[in-house]
């Protein structure tokens, strides 16, 4: 497996593993391994108890369970199979989750006022695998453009 | 290469509308949802407290020197840490030496059991046995909108918490008691509360639970100690 696709896969196992960890301190009351000894990271118990911690009725933890997974799988059949059609759900996948991280950041930043050490490793965990996602794509334009350069 | 371009674009566009519904995600958006066995006999809170220290939705004397306001979400599991772990010790602590008054403020927004719960408790303060329902209702939480606050356990809460179930049964259909917590909700967001619990002292607003120096200190301080 090339070397992007190996960080991808990693990033989103680890991915899955957070949100699974964070649904289950929600769902089933699993200790947090948080507080004021993490520091200004400490604030998970403000963050999960914020009206962000939910879409509705539906915790963001599972969406992020579920996100973190279909990147895992996209990454391991495009290393696979290298198909185009592969990438696009990749990236695609990618770039909303690296959009609605970035947006979930900026409200623990200025709308809730404390930082969730576990949400923040999430994110970076999507923000590193939408990078990687980006970088198989580059490579990917550049082989197209050199296969249709006409031959001198 | 037109199928990546699509699909970089419209990540990017669906990213940006995700971004914006989160911001603006509607705490009332939440729908009833199928109920857990409704056959169960609800667990007693820990903390009773003695005669004439529950009065209206507090606890403690309604003379008490400091008074702490907690906006809370009957499904929000730290709001259930809350009245199954620190209000008992802060009743210990402050409460039975008149002390400190605690005022509930309902803020339900996890979903239409929030409502449901509150709307119970809102009928409880009724028959003047809120305190008793409110900490039935914490010890009894269980997951979010999965039927733990459903209309059938809702009511061996109320039969439990020793409400004359007559007149709680009118109650809860009345419209103009879910439009009471509405109100709460909305009071709620207008002074700037984003979740749950959220406590107040004074001009001192914090969400989440503080670490319990912390907060001692803060009821300390408004003591004057």
């Amino acid at each position: 497996m090339p070397r992007a696709h190996r960080i991808s896969a990693l990033v989103s196992a680890v991915g899955v593993a957070i949100s699974v960890y964070l649904l289950s301190i929600r769902l089933i009351g699993v200790p947090a391994i948080c507080g004021p000894a993490l520091g200004p990271f400490g604030g998970c118990s403000k963050v999960e108890a914020s009206a962000w911690s939910s879409i509705g009725p539906i915790p963001v933890a599972a969406i992020g369970v579920v996100g973190s997974a279909l990147l895992l799988v996209a990454t391991i059949i495009h290393a696979r199979t290298r198909r185009e059609e592969v990438l696009a759900v990749w990236l695609f996948a990618a770039l909303v989750g690296a959009a609605v991280e970035i947006g979930l950041i900026a409200i623990q930043a200025f709308l809730i006022g404390a930082w969730c050490v576990w949400c923040l490793l999430y994110g970076s965990t999507v923000l590193i695998g939408a990078a990687t996602v980006i970088s198989v794509v580059r490579s990917y334009a550049r082989e197209s453009r050199d296969l249709t350069r006409p031959p001198r | 290469m037109e199928l990546i371009r699509r699909a970089a674009l419209s990540g990017i566009v669906v990213g940006v509308v995700g971004v914006i519904v989160l911001f603006l995600a509607n705490p009332f958006s939440g729908t009833p949802t199928p109920s857990m066995d409704e056959d169960f006999t609800p667990v007693a809170p820990v903390l009773i407290p003695a005669a004439g220290l529950a009065s209206g939705h507090g606890l403690g004397a309604e003379d008490a020197p400091v008074v702490l306001t907690v906006w809370t979400d009957y499904q929000c599991p730290i709001c259930g840490t809350w009245g199954n772990g620190v209000e008992p010790v802060l009743y210990e602590r402050y409460i039975t030496d008149g002390e400190l008054r605690i005022e509930h403020r309902h803020y339900a927004f996890l979903g239409e059991e929030s409502f449901t719960a509150a709307v119970g408790a809102e009928c409880a303060a009724g028959q003047g046995k809120f305190w008793a329902f409110h900490s039935y209702l914490f010890t009894n939480q269980n997951s979010e909108n999965q039927g733990a606050f459903s209309a059938g356990r809702l009511r061996k809460i109320a039969e439990a918490s020793g409400q004359d179930l007559a007149i709680w049964d009118t109650c809860i259909a009345d419209p103009a008691v879910r439009a009471e917590i509405e109100a709460d909700a909305e009071e709620a967001m207008s002074l700037g509360i984003t979740g749950t619990p959220t406590l107040v002292i004074g001009d001192w607003m914090e969400s989440g639970i503080p670490a319990p120096e912390d907060l001692y200190a803060r009821i300390d301080e408004a003591l004057g100690n």
